[in-house]
């Protein structure tokens, strides 16, 4: 998960790490009233949207930067910022709700550093970056690092003197920082050194590790949902995952190797996958139900596949969630359920019980074509 | 390193046993015929679970019961703690199932996998099952036929789906590892490939791979120096959104004389005859 640039910087100001004076604004006039308190000489404004987007361009077009010399300019730019939208590099539309105001600093010189869980080596890495030399690199130890680690981490980064004194502290902080909130990927690009010698975070990205929400209620409250992820927001609320694809056949599975395969065979005998539901191996009748409702309420969806394969996952309960979503919300396109292992029998009784107009299967590769077929024939 | 596989002697303990998730495998393990041992659980009202002494710390319930195998059931927040505890212990294989363990800790317990020697499958996995002897974790046994396959695997229900396929022609499994699917694992494929290159009773070997990470390549390294006779397949679903990452790591095993599957509908078709390729082989 990852945040708003104004959040990620209230949070790294809170943990000891360098940034510039700034606040957030709502209306013209919240962002005179911040300008007027930072009293600075220059400001540079910030259109805030949701987390991992990258603003393409403004509608109608924003010429030049977004600096402003005087409260003035502020005034002038956040009201013309007000009335516009912005376009994402995803292609998503933001009206302008939000702008962060900082000042603007003089940059003497700009240096790169991140932090990540690197899950090809399975370590964490520290790794440094600058123009003029490559990328350096410094597995992180898990426990508090010694001053040793930090002497030697300086040598391969190599800096030295006044420079390490400086970026010491806040190298140290960021690692405190990656360990304190779980964080799986940290990023400050540039850290800057200003004009009047002071080493300061101008941009940083921050992702959270995901599984490690429930330790930070203080975080997860603060997430939003970006336009058009809607659909994974409420696949995350009720337990399931949700991945979209662009074609007309949507896929129930338990298990994220299953739901692999599944889509694959689908492509294998000429089929189009509209989207993968996971419901994982342990689901809860709610999940189904949540599942499902979410597939028959997606446009492009026009047949249902539900292909469970029962370990721990017992296919009565996942019977009982079709049942109620399908009694709840009429199908009215074609659903094929394919149901084995652990208490298939049960399941396919449940289903065929509730006459409800679905075909039951328990042959993988003949549900599958069945499905094809099925959607076919109605085109 | 390398592992053993539970048989029905095989000593386990359950740590977590009175926890609602603990409970209902290790009563479907001891059904199964496991040799459950002992139990830990910090509810010091319980001294017994289903005939089977419950102790309130590892240390104590590895003095007096001696356990091979440890399984842990807990929750996110306290796995990491009880991966420690076992390893400290010297189990020498532990397993734990438990779901949403932030990557943190799973470094943390793969270091001290380390230091201690001891095997780590998981977190998230669902464990070991040797098919009419023991099971160990949350795999579904009742499932596996006993036969000459050595299944390792990163999914779950493709691992239960895929052993279905096998039973329709005639193909049983001697022993099966599910070591999960998360991006940060303890144990990778090569302590169980060695495992069943060792076993006499597998005959062949199938692994069941995930598009990301690094597992395939390592077993590649690892299989270019190795000696074997044995049949060894491949299968790794996702070709759809991730064919360019699947077709480089199968490239890098086919080298090794590792025959790849391509279709997850047929791996039971394609392993019985891959197998029957085998008996050609002898024959000639």
């Amino acid at each position: 998960m990852e945040l708003c640039e104004y959040q990620n910087k209230r949070l790294l100001r809170d943990n000891k790490i360098p940034v510039l004076k700034g606040g957030v604004a709502y209306t013209v006039e919240e962002a005179v009233q911040i300008a007027s308190d930072m009293n600075a000489q220059s400001y540079r404004l910030h259109v805030q949207i949701p987390q991992g987007e990258k603003i393409l361009k403004y509608i109608p077009s924003v010429k030049g930067n977004l600096d402003a010399h005087s409260i003035e300019e502020v005034e002038k730019l956040a009201t013309k910022l007000f009335q516009t939208k912005v376009v994402t590099i995803s292609n998503r539309e933001y009206p302008v709700q939000r702008i962060y105001i900082e000042e603007l600093c003089q940059i003497e010189k700009r240096l790169s550093f991140s932090m990540r869980v690197d899950t090809q080596k399975q370590k964490m890495i520290f790794s440094f970056f600058c123009k003029k030399k490559k990328n350096m690199e410094c597995e992180i130890p898990l426990k508090k690092p010694t001053v040793l680690f930090w002497c030697r981490l300086l040598k391969i980064f190599e800096f030295q003197g006044m420079q390490s004194a400086a970026l010491l502290p806040i190298l140290k902080n960021m690692y405190s920082f990656f360990m304190k909130y779980n964080v799986v990927f940290m990023e400050f690009d540039p850290l800057v050194l200003t004009k009047e010698g002071k080493w300061i975070v101008l941009d940083s990205q921050i992702q959270f590790d995901d599984e490690a929400l429930f330790l930070h209620p203080e975080i997860s409250k603060l997430r939003e949902t970006p336009k058009g992820e809607e659909s994974q927001e409420r696949a995350r609320l009720y337990n399931f995952r949700y991945l979209p694809f662009d074609g007309n056949i949507a896929c129930l599975v338990n298990g994220s190797g299953l739901g692999a395969a599944t889509i694959d065979m689908i492509v294998e005998h000429g089929g189009r996958p509209a989207c993968l539901l996971d419901v994982g191996t342990e689901p809860t009748k709610e999940s189904v139900f949540q599942a499902l409702k979410l597939a028959l309420s997606e446009p492009n969806v026009e047949g249902i596949f539900v292909n469970i394969f029962g370990g721990i996952t017992r296919c009565d309960v996942i019977a009982d969630g079709l049942i109620s979503a399908s009694q709840e919300i009429s199908v009215g396109m074609p659903l094929v359920v394919r149901m084995d292992g652990t208490n298939a029998l049960v399941g396919s009784r449940l289903l065929f019980d509730s006459r409800l107009p679905l075909i039951v299967m328990k042959e993988f590769d003949e549900a599958v074509k069945t499905i094809i077929k099925q959607v076919e024939d109605l085109l | 390193m390398t592992i053993k596989f539970p048989n029905k002697k095989t000593p386990i303990l359950y740590q977590g046993i009175t926890a609602s998730s603990g409970a209902t495998h290790v009563e479907k393990a001891i059904f199964y015929g496991s040799n459950v041992v002992a139990g830990v659980s910090k509810d010091k009202s319980v001294t017994m679970f289903q005939n089977v002494p419950v102790f309130q710390t590892v240390r104590d319930a590895v003095k007096k019961t001696k356990p091979q195998i440890s399984v842990i059931f807990s929750s996110p927040q306290r796995a990491l703690q009880d991966v420690e505890e076992a390893a400290k212990a010297r189990i020498p294989l532990i397993i734990c199932p438990t779901n949403h363990v932030p990557y943190k800790d799973v470094l943390e317990m793969k270091q001290l996998a380390l230091k201690y020697k001891v095997e780590l499958i998981g977190p998230s996995a669902p464990g070991l099952v040797t098919p009419g002897q023991s099971v160990a974790g949350t795999v579904p046994a009742h499932l596996f036929h006993k036969g000459n396959i050595g299944i390792v695997s990163r999914s779950s229900s493709l691992t239960y789906e895929t052993v279905q396929q096998l039973a329709k022609y005639d193909l049983g499994v001697s022993s099966c590892a599910a070591i999960g699917s998360a991006a940060i694992l303890g144990t990778g494929f090569i302590p169980i490939i060695e495992a069943f290159l060792k076993d006499s009773k597998t005959k062949a070997i199938l692994i069941i791979g995930k598009a990301s990470g690094d597992f395939e390549y390592e077993l590649a390294h690892y299989l270019k120096k190795k000696k074997h006779s044995k049949k060894i397949a491949l299968y790794i679903p996702g070709r759809f959104s991730k064919d360019d990452e699947i077709s480089l790591k199968e490239k890098a095993l086919e080298k090794c004389g590792v025959y790849i599957i391509r279709s997850g509908g047929a791996i039971g078709k394609e392993i019985k005859k891959i197998i029957e390729g085998e008996n050609m082989n002898n024959e000639a």
